[in-house]
């Protein structure tokens, strides 16, 4: 990640219509913004048209971007604003504005719910991971892991894990750019880790 | 005392500094005495550590294809030089 001296250097260049350093910026964000755009529409053509789209505006807003953010949040923040507007028009575009209170209770269940007894305390506690999991073989293979648990998540705790996470945004920024509140943002955020965190488990147990 | 599920509910809060100081302290005693709990707080910080370093160290799976990557390089000149 580049740091706040390198990144307003780099936005200079930017700036100056160094085509080196834009062919940069797109290969270090690509793979992430198509990742989002899957999240967002439900096929590859159309998440590849929303990735394009959104770096059409990043060319056309460079000279306006103010830098009150980093560069990142605001090309995810203009591809989140993208795909809020296709979701009128296309029926492949996630429509975050149509979840309703219930969705959301929905996708907040708490994975581990069920293993607490009545008093509240652990019935069923977490297993010991055996493994250490900085171990270097096995690093890869539980990052796999943690990649196809969040590929699985329903939408919204997929876009806050991802967002938060995997691209560290801030708090405040995710929850602007999802039009969430905050609280739902924490729980949702939190109910991905859980997923994430039985999901280890599961394959820690089965090792 | 805190109960364990209310501690679950509140450990990724509390890892991302969003207690307020008197939560912070029961999450804080409840970890000093329960061992589970502990184990929990440590696994989810390891998820967020493991989330956190995916890009860096999964294979990229998405290069710009080359012709996008040419028809974006082409608006960027065009921006840069709008009379050619």
């Amino acid at each position: 990640m580049l740091s706040i001296h390198d990144e307003s250097a780099f936005i200079a260049l930017l700036l100056s219509k160094d085509e080196a350093a834009f062919t940069r910026l797109v290969q270090q964000h690509h793979a992430a913004l198509m990742r989002m755009a899957m999240i967002f529409v439900s096929d590859r053509a159309a998440a590849e048209e929303l990735v394009q789209e959104t770096w059409l505006a990043v060319i056309d807003g460079l000279e306006r971007f103010g830098q009150r953010s980093s560069l990142k949040t605001w090309i995810f923040a203009i591809m989140a604003n993208k795909a809020k507007k296709r979701a009128g028009k296309d029926a492949r575009t996630v429509n975050l504005s149509s979840f309703t209170q219930q969705d959301v209770e929905r996708m907040v269940e708490h994975p581990d719910a069920d293993r607490f007894n009545q008093r509240g305390h652990w019935s069923q506690p977490p297993a010991r991971w055996r493994i250490d999991p900085e171990e270097r073989l096995l690093r890869q293979q539980l990052l796999e892991v943690v990649k196809d648990t969040i590929e699985q998540l329903p939408e919204l705790q997929r876009l806050v894990v991802t967002m938060r996470d995997v691209q560290g945004i801030s708090s405040h920024d995710t929850t602007q750019m999802l039009e969430i509140t905050d609280a739902h943002q924490r729980v949702l955020l939190h109910r991905a880790r859980a997923s994430i965190r039985a999901a280890l488990e599961r394959h820690l147990a089965a090792e | 005392m805190l109960k364990c599920e209310e501690f679950v509910e509140k450990v990724s809060d509390y890892i991302d500094g969003h207690l307020p100081g008197g939560e912070r302290a029961s999450i804080w005693m409840h970890k000093a005495m329960c061992g589970h709990c502990r184990r929990y707080l440590n696994q989810i910080k390891a998820v967020i550590s493991l989330t956190q370093s995916m890009d860096r160290e999964l294979p990229a799976e998405e290069p710009c294809p080359e012709a996008m990557q040419q028809q974006l390089a082409a608006a960027f000149r065009a921006k840069r030089d709008p009379d050619h």
